[in-house]
C-alpha cells in the first residue's frame, strides 16, 4: 500500500481486526454503504474522507456529514479506477481487493449474503458506475454472495447481462435465481483476477 | 428481458399488476407544464425508460439508453447529445418524471 493508494471502506471493520493498519496508514478513504456512519464517527480515523453521497443521502436526506468529511460520487471512484489509482477494498466479504496501480480491466468479487434489499442495491450501484464509465470488467458472485441473484431484488443485476455491460459470473446457481450468471469454475476464477488491472473486493 | 416489451401496444395502459400508476395524460400535463411538446422520440424515451426500470428496478443507465435508441429508433444521431436535446434538464431524471417511475439516486 502506497501513501496514495484510496481505500474502499463498505462495512465498519471489527474491532482491532486486520483492516485497521490498513486503515491507519491510508490518506484517502471513500465510504459507502454501511461505512458512511462509522466513518463520519469514529475520530481515529485521520484519512481524508469522501463519503458516499448516495449512501449518505439514503440515511441522512439532504444533511451534511460533519467535516472534515465531504461528500463524493461514486463517479469519482470509478474516474479513480480508471486512473489506475492504487485502490486497498475492505468490503463486506472482508479485506482482498487490491489494485496494482494501473488501468485496465476491473474485477468486482461479491462474496457475502446481502441482508436487506439497501445492502444489496449498494453492491449493484458500484457495479453500475463502472458499467457508466464504460470499464471493462467483470462481477464474480462466489459461495454466499450467490444470493445477490436470488429473489426480486436480484433482478437489477439483469441489465449488465442484457445489455453486455459486464460480465457476470457465479460459483453455484440457487434454484430460485433469477438473473444467469455464467458459470465460475476455479480457473476461471483465477484467470480473471489475473487479468484484473483493479480487483476489489465488495 | 430487453427490448421486445417497449413496442408492446398496450404498454403504456398498464396500470395495474403492481406496476406504478401511470398513463399518456400524465406525461402530456407534466410535459405541457413544463413547456415540452412531445415528439415520437421523446414517447420512445418515455416507455424505455419505464419499462427498463420495471424490468431492473432502476433507470437505465444513458450509454444504454443510447445503444437502444440506435437499435430501436431511426434517429440518425442516438447519441447523450440527442438526449439532452430531448430532455434538457436531465434526460434520464426527467424522462423517469414523465413515466411515473423513481428518478435515479445513485451519485454517477
Amino acid at each position: 500500500m502506497t501513501a496514495s493508494t484510496l481505500v474502499l471502506l463498505r462495512t465498519p471493520p471489527p474491532p482491532a481486526g486486520p483492516a485497521w493498519p490498513t486503515l491507519a496508514r491510508a490518506r484517502r478513504v471513500f465510504a459507502h454503504a454501511d461505512a458512511v456512519d462509522w466513518a463520519v464517527a469514529d475520530v481515529r480515523l485521520a484519512a481524508e474522507l469522501e463519503v458516499c453521497s448516495s449512501s449518505w443521502q439514503r440515511r441522512h436526506g439532504d444533511s451534511r456529514p460533519p467535516p472534515p468529511a465531504r461528500l463524493a460520487s461514486l463517479a469519482q471512484l470509478t474516474e479513480a479506477v480508471l486512473a489506475g489509482t492504487s485502490i486497498r477494498s475492505l468490503g463486506f466479504g472482508g479485506d482482498g481487493g487490491r489494485s496494482g496501480g494501473v488501468p485496465g480491466r476491473l474485477l468486482l468479487e461479491v462474496g457475502f449474503t446481502p441482508v436487506d434489499d439497501r445492502q444489496r442495491r449498494e453492491t449493484l450501484e458500484i457495479a453500475l458506475a463502472a458499467a457508466a464509465f464504460e470499464l471493462d470488467g467483470d462481477v464474480v458472485f462466489t459461495g454466499p454472495g450467490v444470493a445477490h441473484l436470488a429473489g426480486d431484488g436480484a433482478r437489477g443485476w439483469g441489465q449488465l447481462v442484457d445489455f453486455g455491460l459486464l460480465g457476470l459470473w457465479a460459483d453455484s446457481a440457487l434454484p430460485d435465481a433469477v438473473v444467469a450468471a455464467s458459470p465460475l469454475p476455479d480457473d476461471r476464477l483465477a484467470a480473471l483476477r489475473s487479468a484484473a488491472a483493479t480487483r476489489l473486493l465488495l | 428481458m430487453s427490448g421486445s416489451s417497449l413496442s408492446d401496444p398496450d404498454f403504456v395502459r398498464t396500470d395495474d399488476g403492481g406496476e406504478p400508476p401511470w398513463s399518456e395524460r400524465h406525461a402530456w400535463a407534466l410535459a405541457r407544464a413544463d413547456g415540452i411538446e412531445l415528439s415520437e422520440l421523446h414517447w420512445w424515451m418515455i416507455r424505455f425508460v419505464r419499462r427498463h426500470w420495471l424490468d431492473y428496478g432502476t433507470p437505465p443507465l444513458m450509454r444504454v439508453t443510447v445503444a437502444a435508441m440506435r437499435r430501436e429508433t431511426a434517429e440518425t444521431d442516438a447519441s447523450s447529445r440527442t438526449l439532452y436535446r430531448l430532455f434538457a434538464d436531465g434526460p434520464i431524471k426527467t424522462a423517469c418524471r414523465y413515466a411515473g417511475v423513481p428518478p435515479p439516486d445513485v451519485c454517477i
